[in-house]
């Protein structure tokens, strides 16, 4: 049952994004979709949301994965986002993330237990790392930003030559 | 199957009549059929989510949905991928989209997957890249997306595929990245229909461990 309490303006813009053009089109273009519920406007698990979005094809590994994000302080703050397994109600292990090529890999598993990503998109990450906003400024978080760029920043690198599969590397 | 030769020798309907028939009945049934599609409008970063009988024209069902429609407005429908497939890359060369007839019915659109119309006052965005100290330009239709010029700028400027993914679109004079998916009608600001970007390397986040 939902609680009956007044609806955060945080919670009422990311419903409002979710149901926005940007993110339909992706939902169309078979991206990504909503796993989370939204009824009545309230979002089932908030500030947590759960996603399933695609990936390329590799070897052994699923054509997609599900992302658990959590919302709190949205959109001025980013998001943070780790990958989930819903049979388990848990943390993705990490034999089963998605692995990379580069040093530079924003599903990074040698820090902050995979927790987070690696990126400037991310909140923890970017609570840690105070010199992204000047030496990345290109990839800042701001309130203009929303869980679309998030998302399509995950779906392009795992649609990436970067991409490798799943497995520990 | 011989009730209906039996009904086609009655009434005189050859073989063509009879399927003339049977298509207009199928467009009629169809016609009432609804369809979602996005709208892409200047200067508005979300699309817009519209829902009309498939039978309804272009113009009605903009005008339904509250969307103004001016003198001066080209309505292009489906996506157009021309300008990263093409052979033709010298700074002349142009995108052959053509904008719809406003009194076109959407049944009869190819409105593409996901369905989509973009509304814009520019019939061609002349886009320039810079890369390496070099511009080469093309004009491409609204309805291109940034991902779409975004190949176009590998191969005209010979990044490699492996290297490729690397190379993004970045606005010229700024530190901003559009979406992939942002459509150039979308991004244009103004009646002049041109847009600069600069091709740049992907920041590569690095960091404490």
């Amino acid at each position: 049952m939902m609680p009956d309490t007044m609806i955060s303006p945080s919670e009422k813009t990311l419903v409002s994004h979710l149901q926005g053009g940007r993110f339909r089109f992706g939902v169309n273009k078979k991206k990504w979709k909503l796993l989370s519920v939204i009824e009545e406007g309230r979002l089932s698990e908030w500030p947590h949301c759960l996603f399933w979005i695609q990936a390329g094809t590799r070897n052994g590994a699923p054509d997609g994965f599900i992302l658990h994000t959590n919302f709190a302080g949205y959109p001025n703050d980013p998001p943070t986002t780790t990958f989930w397994c819903t049979e388990t109600q848990s943390k993705l292990p990490i034999a089963m993330r998605p692995r990379g090529s580069s040093n530079n890999w924003i599903f990074r598993v040698d820090w902050n237990n995979g927790d987070a990503l690696y990126h400037p998109y991310d909140r923890i990450a970017t609570e840690s790392h105070r010199d992204w906003d000047r030496k990345y400024p290109g990839v800042v978080w701001s309130r203009e930003h929303t869980l679309v760029d998030l998302l399509e920043l995950i779906h392009q690198t795992l649609n990436s030559n970067e991409y490798l599969g799943i497995g520990l590397s | 199957m011989s009730e209906i030769l039996t009904i086609m020798s009655i009434y005189d309907i050859t073989d063509v009549g009879f399927r003339l028939l049977l298509r207009i009945l199928e467009k009629l049934a169809m016609s009432k059929d609804k369809i979602e599609f996005f709208v892409h409008l200047e200067s508005e970063a979300e699309p817009r989510i519209v829902e009309a009988e498939s039978g309804a024209t272009l113009l009605s069902a903009l005008n339904e949905a509250g969307i103004p429609v001016t003198d001066d407005l080209h309505i292009f429908v489906g996506d157009w991928q021309e300008g990263a497939n093409t052979n033709v890359l010298g700074d002349d060369a142009e995108d052959s989209h053509e904008p719809e007839d406003w009194n076109k019915r959407l049944c009869d659109c190819e409105l593409g997957h996901p369905a989509q119309l973009h509304c814009v006052r520019c019939r061609r965005v002349r886009v320039t890249v810079e890369y390496n100290g070099k511009e080469r330009r093309r004009s491409f239709s609204p309805a291109a997306s940034i991902g779409v010029v975004t190949v176009w700028a590998h191969r005209i400027f010979r990044v490699d595929c492996v290297d490729a993914a690397n190379f993004v679109l970045q606005f010229c004079d700024s530190n901003q990245m559009p979406s992939v998916e942002a459509t150039l009608g979308q991004l244009v600001k103004d009646k002049r229909c041109v847009l600069c970007f600069d091709l740049v390397p992907k920041d590569r986040i690095e960091g404490i461990r």
